[in-house]
């Protein structure tokens, strides 16, 4: 599964360089931002919220506005010159220095890329799921699912596989019942 | 007691049920008692007039699950397998379902307040029997009845496809089958350690839930002694008929 880090400096070297470390731990999808503006859109949409900054970046007043406004869950990852205190100090997560060797640099990198690598199976189900599942219980087909919630068929089944998985029920009559026991469809709507 | 991981012809058959005491209703199934003395498998199987090599690739089939019958050993009427089976057929239908009814209704009954979960498990049971009846059924009124009229066949002009018709059997229906009935009977339970409502006996609880553990291994194994004996024995017929 790809997932996205944002990376939010203007120096190209960095972007670049970022890159190529980033794609020999994982193959994930990168963003790369001149500077913070449109940062929560992007974030929005990410499965992993990450942020790469360039702490130099938020010596500019509006941008270290923007970097307090992100969000609590985001993962900040400070990257930096120096010892000095800069802005911003306590809200990264982490920090990386432009002179760290590898050794520095890459377990940093996998402890937050991998962290959330696979679906956690003790968490409940998304809402897309739980909609999936709705359906399922009350005896639509994967086509009648994927046109009723506007989705291809491949993604219904994709969800269903979580599903399954999720909640350790394999047959649709099985997933009926837990539909009803924990109240997402009224008991007197299956057959 | 020493590991035994494959029995022969001279293990004794009391050791057999030390070892393994899950197997003791599979012997049950060829007429078999307890009160074995000190008797080996083979004494045994000659009291009672058993096939001995027949009797051990079932009991090992079930013993262990990587056990793999020799093929010179499969020199038992395929008639012997298919009667097995039936037995077998009749175990779950005359005290495996019976029990387990019995069990959940006694449950129901224990059940004091917010009984709902209760009342959607015996509901969800009672789709799982008619599928596994079903099943049963099928494999009865069409797998069998192939697999015996093919075993009488002896000369070349016999029209596998015709046979096959005749009784609508399909190997890709069948195993379809199997996993439909082993999905739902693996849910159920699921059903039941996860949503049982908590003011139920738990001793009833328990003993019906062991009971489907047991009932499960016990589909599993059949339907891996079809896999590997019964199957490769009825092909091994279709492809000597067919030369």
């Amino acid at each position: 599964m790809s997932k996205l880090v944002v990376i939010s400096t203007p120096s190209y070297i960095i972007k670049k360089g970022l890159n190529a470390v980033i794609e020999e731990i994982e193959d994930v999808e990168l963003i790369f931002l001149d500077n913070l503006s449109s940062v929560n859109h992007h974030l929005e949409t990410l499965e992993l919220k990450c942020v790469i900054i360039d702490q130099t970046l938020i010596e500019d007043n509006h941008e270290r506005n923007l970097f307090f406004q992100l969000k609590k869950e985001t993962v900040c990852i400070a990257l930096t010159n120096d010892q000095k205190c800069l802005p911003g100090q306590k809200r990264f997560d982490y920090k990386i220095n432009y002179d760290a060797d590898k050794e520095k640099v890459v377990p940093i990198l996998e402890q937050i890329l991998q962290k959330k690598e696979s679906p956690d199976k003790t968490t409940l189900l998304s809402e897309r799921e739980t909609d999936v599942l709705k359906l399922v219980a009350l005896g639509f087909t994967n086509q009648q699912i994927a046109e009723k919630l506007f989705i291809s068929k491949h993604t219904v089944i994709s969800h269903r596989k979580n599903i399954t998985s999720k909640l350790g029920i394999k047959t649709v009559s099985g997933l009926t019942v837990y539909a009803v026991l924990n109240n997402l469809i009224p008991k007197d709507q299956i057959q | 007691m020493a590991q035994i991981s494959i029995i022969t012809k001279n293990t004794r058959m009391a050791d057999v049920i030390h070892v393994n005491y899950l197997l003791l209703p599979v012997i049950n199934r060829f007429g078999m008692s307890l009160g074995f003395g000190d008797k080996t498998v083979e004494q045994v199987c000659s009291d009672y007039n058993i096939n001995v090599s027949f009797f051990l690739d079932i009991i090992n089939t079930y013993h262990d699950s990587a056990y793999l019958p020799k093929e010179k050993m499969q020199e038992y009427p395929v008639k012997y397998i298919v009667d097995y089976l039936k037995e077998t057929h009749r175990y779950y239908r005359e005290k495996i379902i019976p029990e387990i009814e019995q069990l959940l209704s006694q449950l129901i009954k224990s059940c004091k307040t917010n009984c709902d979960n209760l009342n959607l498990i015996d509901q969800f049971y009672g789709k799982y029997k008619e599928d596994l009846l079903e099943h049963l059924a099928n494999e009865e009124q069409k797998f069998f009845p192939y697999v015996l009229e093919l075993s009488k066949k002896n000369n070349d002009d016999t029209n596998i496809s015709q046979i096959r018709d005749k009784y609508n059997f399909s190997y890709d229906f069948h195993s379809h089958e199997h996993e439909g009935v082993l999905d739902k009977l693996f849910d159920l339970k699921n059903i039941i350690i996860k949503y049982l409502p908590p003011d139920y006996d738990r001793d009833i609880g328990n003993n019906l839930l062991s009971l489907l553990f047991v009932f499960e291994r016990d589909i599993i194994d059949h339907e891996r002694l079809e896999e590997v004996i019964l199957i490769p024995a009825l092909r091994k017929i279709e492809s000597q008929l067919n030369q």
